[in-house]
């Protein structure tokens, strides 16, 4: 028997609104969660915000599923209402971005070893883009964390085409570099 | 940037999942259910007498303003047009004198039934 972990989105969805199966939607947010966390703190710069962005995303979309009229959908209007989550969020914190010229890579002490572990190319690759802004951050978790293609990233976040290919050209730009400041010749580890 | 960097790049960036803290789908479900729960309205019994009295304070405006403007005296400020105009000057007015009165009251505990300390 099929379980719910094994599930297609549209399935539980599907059974999430006709019969109200509470554990259809559970299995939503643990597939989902963790990629929405990172969404968030790409536009929020913390974690606890994030965290409550998302919360409160996901309370919407358990209200608003049921008037979703195209599910096959269901990623980028997700996607959607976490970022405008997150832009209201932003607004109503009046959160002062610690991003781009005034501020350095945070000092952190190279690894010793040789290779880096798996842990630690996560810490940094994580430590890099929180020093992004929001918009290249952004843009570059949807296509290569979320594998969105750039119509999907347009979509949910309202961006254009030609914005979203410059955000992602100057994030890859800014995000070597930002590797290369905080790890200087441990790089050739990650790059 | 090379191509085999900005491979390696886009592996790199697959690894950039934040996790969410362990309690985190407990919290939510808690949050969905209390955000599921109808909203009680708490209208004291005061409030009653509140709309009462401005619902009766109304009409009798209304009832006022019909009778001085029949008179030749009506003031110069009363609405000169129709049934219409006249009912809605007096929804506006009393519109205005309800909100007043809310905020004056929500000012005032022991008329929207909170009890002193």
């Amino acid at each position: 028997m099929e379980t719910n972990r094994t599930k297609p989105d549209i399935a539980l969805i599907r059974q999430f609104v006709q019969r109200k199966d509470e554990q259809a939607f559970v299995t939503l947010v643990n597939r989902y969660k963790d990629l929405a966390l990172s969404v968030a703190i790409s536009v929020l710069k913390d974690k606890t915000w994030a965290e409550d962005a998302v919360q409160e995303a996901f309370v919407k979309v358990y209200h608003s599923l049921p008037s979703l009229r195209r599910k096959a959908h269901f990623k980028t209007w997700f996607y959607r209402i976490v970022i405008n989550t997150c832009y209201n969020e932003r607004k109503r914190r009046r959160i002062t971005m610690e991003y781009g010229e005034a501020t350095q890579p945070e000092a952190t002490a190279p690894p010793q070893q040789n290779k880096l572990r798996k842990e630690d190319q996560k810490h940094y690759i994580n430590l890099a883009l929180k020093q992004l802004k929001p918009d290249e951050a952004l843009v570059l978790r949807m296509f290569y964390l979320l594998e969105l293609r750039i119509k999907e990233i347009e979509r949910a976040t309202g961006f254009s085409k030609a914005k979203i290919k410059v955000d992602l050209h100057r994030g890859r730009q800014n995000i070597s570099q930002t590797l290369r400041a905080l790890l200087g010749a441990e790089i050739e580890d990650l790059l | 940037m090379t191509e085999k960097e900005e491979q390696y790049l886009a592996d790199l960036l697959k690894k950039s999942t934040v996790e969410t803290s362990e309690d985190f789908t407990d919290r939510l479900l808690v949050a969905v259910r209390q955000s599921a729960a109808p909203v009680k309205q708490s209208v004291s019994p005061k409030w009653w007498l509140v709309s009462l009295f401005l619902i009766a304070g109304g009409l009798i405006h209304f009832l006022v303003f019909r009778m001085l403007n029949s008179a030749s005296s009506a003031p110069v400020w009363l609405p000169q047009g129709g049934l219409a105009a006249k009912v809605i000057f007096s929804l506006v007015l009393l519109l205005l004198l309800n909100t007043t009165l809310r905020l004056s009251v929500q000012e005032w505990p022991l008329i929207s039934g909170e009890q002193r300390e």
